[in-house]
């Protein structure tokens, strides 16, 4: 048997449905296989569109999303989605053709070093020598972007590899079954600091959504009677319509959330990484609290925020073994509690705003009000991505899909993509930037021609809105190199590809858009032209702290210590 | 100084990726050197300071390959000069 076919065939066993790739002459064999596989192929327009799929489909399933591309161009164009993947701890297989074994290291054609080159943005990668390795390197592949803190894992495959005999041995998938971490850690200190906090605090990032732990965290923040804040890789793992729920925290997030975390004299950190754009001035953050660090991955303890009572190990099983042993103690929490959702409701701005030109909180405004309660939203990178993890409500059952670690624009849509084909009978909304969506859009041809109806909300602001809010407010309004004179006309770019879409440019022709938009069975573009000129606001840059918060139209901007006192009072 | 024993398997990449984790967090490493134990890579990789050695440790220890890795302690400076066989990393690559 070809070591093409073991390779499908070992794909399958590992449960693959479907791949996203582009085919090219290292890795022809290997679609040669393919053909008569029963496995569903996307072809996609760029590589780097395929890894986004795979990425957007693991995030929506829990488990792994596989995409292959040729040797040399194929391979380098897929490092960034590795990267965006790598970052937010995502399971992506990614198999990349290569010149023959013999050929290697005579820089032949379309040759390129991807596996030295994928090192960094890989939690592990390998290249296979023989077609004997298949089965054993895949199944090893499976298991470590499975195991502990998910992650990408590439395959570099020779030709050869693929196209020789296979004359090895099959492989026992146990033999691979990569270590699960032991909870390890405080616990009786943790209870006891817990049991003993009179204003707890819940802080919940992206890898709750990976342990799928979001119920017990809020059955855990109920029992402590503790406001949750997100991380914006956290948004959507609690239920943003919970009265505990704050809402998402960091550079653009709400005061809100920021400043119950600054109160708090104890935050149990619940799968976050506290990056740099959770935390923003170290020394403003959680100054009065002592910090309980739950993580599976055991290097994140003490990396970002040290002095912490750390929990290593499966945060599913961890929350659980804290609910069985924390006492129920809301009760005598009332007034923090009050507080919490005091401070919440003043932060509830009313951002249904009828100006023109429209306004991007305008569309977030309607999206939270029509989209169902299991939409999938995924966004792209910039001003509507924070717009997006500051006020769209991840209420209910919906997920947020978002580049939060690597911030890739163009990852959007094609994220959205995978997560249509994971979840046909959902809806998946990508909102996106004139810019980012230009990047990919390539893939709304893939997606009509796949039947991948999914729908596009673009933010038009002729610019690269983030970079230009930077200009203006941190360059002495230096505007350059950020707007774009002239961009295509997306609704008749949409329609040329086969999909749909419409224009909007007033206020009060957006809820009709987004209708439109959830309804159509082809892919769909709506346009949506706003005010180049509004900034994503509140912003808390991270070197000034909170002193030099830009408020915008935030109301915290006029707000009195006095009023701030009364909260819950 | 301080110097890392890492312990790892010889398959392809392990090495490789050892080495990326000290750039990536911009750690300079002082020596490197390179032996066998058994059927095992063995590295020991001096860096200046503890605070380095602090900060690479656990994500050496995560690295699929990996199998030990201990903090030797700060190292004499006599102990180990240039003389002991050193090797770059790009002589140990390339
Ligand atoms: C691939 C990539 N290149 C550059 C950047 C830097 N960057 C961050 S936000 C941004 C502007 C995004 O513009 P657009 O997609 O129109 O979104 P907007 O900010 O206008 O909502 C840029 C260029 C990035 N994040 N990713
Ligand atoms: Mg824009």
């Amino acid at each position: 048997m070809r070591g093409a076919k073991v390779l499908v065939n070992t794909l399958k066993e590992q449960g693959a449905k479907l791949l996203f790739g582009i085919p090219g002459g290292a890795n022809l064999a290997i679609y040669d296989e393919l053909h008569e596989s029963g496995l569903r192929h996307i072809l996609t327009r760029h590589e780097g569109g395929a890894v986004h799929m795979a990425d957007g489909f693991a995030r929506v399933t829990g488990t792994p999303g596989i995409c292959l591309g040729t040797s040399g161009p194929g391979a380098t164009n897929m490092i960034t989605g590795l990267g965006t993947a790598y970052l937010d701890s995502s399971p992506v297989i990614c198999m990349t053709g290569q010149v023959s074994t013999k050929m290697m290291g005579n820089d032949a054609f379309q040759e390129s070093d991807s596996f030295d080159m994928m090192i960094p943005v890989t939690k592990s990668n390998f290249k296979l020598r023989s077609p004997d390795d298949i089965p054993a390197v895949f199944t090893k592949a499976f298991a470590v972007a499975t195991s502990g803190r998910f992650g990408p894992v590439a395959i570099d495959i020779p030709s050869d590899t693929v196209s020789s005999e296979f004359t090895g041995e099959a492989c026992l998938p146990a033999q691979f079954a990569e270590h699960v971490p032991q909870v390890k850690g405080r616990i009786a200190d943790a209870v006891a600091m817990l049991n003993s906090a009179s204003r707890p605090v819940l802080l919940v990032g992206g890898g709750a959504k990976w342990a799928k732990c979001g119920e017990s965290v809020v059955e855990l923040a109920e029992m402590l009677g503790a406001p949750m804040v997100t991380t914006v890789m956290g948004k959507g793992a609690v239920p943003e319509d919970h009265p505990l729920s704050m809402g998402t925290t960091g550079m653009h997030g709400r005061r809100s959330s920021a400043r119950i975390m600054e109160e708090a004299d104890v935050v149990l950190a619940v799968a976050t990484r506290f990056s740099d754009r959770t935390t923003g001035k170290t020394s403003d953050f959680i100054p009065k609290a002592g910090v309980i660090h739950i993580d599976i991955d055991n290097a994140e303890l003490g990396k970002n925020v040290r002095n912490v009572i750390g929990l290593t190990g499966d945060c599913a099983v961890i929350v659980q073994t804290l609910k069985s042993m924390l006492r129920n103690s809301a009760g005598a929490r009332s007034g923090w509690t009050a507080r919490a959702i005091a401070m919440k409701s003043y932060c509830q701005c009313d951002f249904n705003i009828l100006e023109s030109p429209l306004k991007p909180q305008k569309v977030i405004h309607e999206l939270s009000r029509l989209l169902p309660d299991n939409a999938i939203l995924t966004t792209d990178v910039g001003q509507h991505q924070m717009f997006a993890a500051h006020f769209f409500e991840a209420s209910g059952k919906r997920k947020f899909i978002t580049s939060g670690g690597l911030g890739t624009m163009g990852f959007g849509l094609p994220a959205a993509m995978g997560a249509k084909v994971a979840e046909p009978g959902t809806k998946v909304v990508c909102l996106t930037g004139d810019g980012g969506f230009q990047m990919t859009f390539g893939e709304f041809a893939t997606a009509v021609e796949n039947n991948i109806p999914v729908f596009v909300v673009v933010i038009n602001n002729g610019s690269l809105g983030m970079v230009r809010q930077f200009q203006k407010q941190f360059y002495n309004n230096h505007l350059f190199a950020v707007d774009y004179s002239k961009s295509p006309d997306f609704v008749k770019f949409a329609e040329a590809m086969g999909g749909a879409g419409v224009t909007v440019e007033r206020e009060s022709e957006v809820a009709e858009a987004i209708r439109a938009g959830l309804s159509s069975s082809v892919p769909f573009v709506a346009d949506m032209r706003v005010d180049i000129n509004e900034d994503c606001l509140p912003m808390t840059p991270p070197w000034t702290g909170r002193n030099g918060t830009i408020y915008g139209r935030c109301k915290w901007r006029d707000i009195s210590d006095g009023e701030i006192a009364n909260f819950g009072k | 100084m301080v110097k890392l024993r890492i312990l790892a398997s010889e398959e392809e990449g392990t090495l490789q990726r050892t080495i990326f984790e000290f750039s990536k967090r911009n750690i300079e490493i002082e020596r490197l050197l390179y032996s066998h134990e058994g059927d095992h890579a063995l590295l020991h990789i001096t860096v200046k300071s503890d605070a380095d050695a602090i900060k690479v440790l656990k994500p050496l220890r995560k690295i699929h390959g990996v199998i030990e890795v201990q903090n030797s302690g700060r190292e004499e400076e006599a102990e180990t000069g240039r003389n002991r066989m050193p090797m770059t990393p790009q002589e140990m690559l390339g």
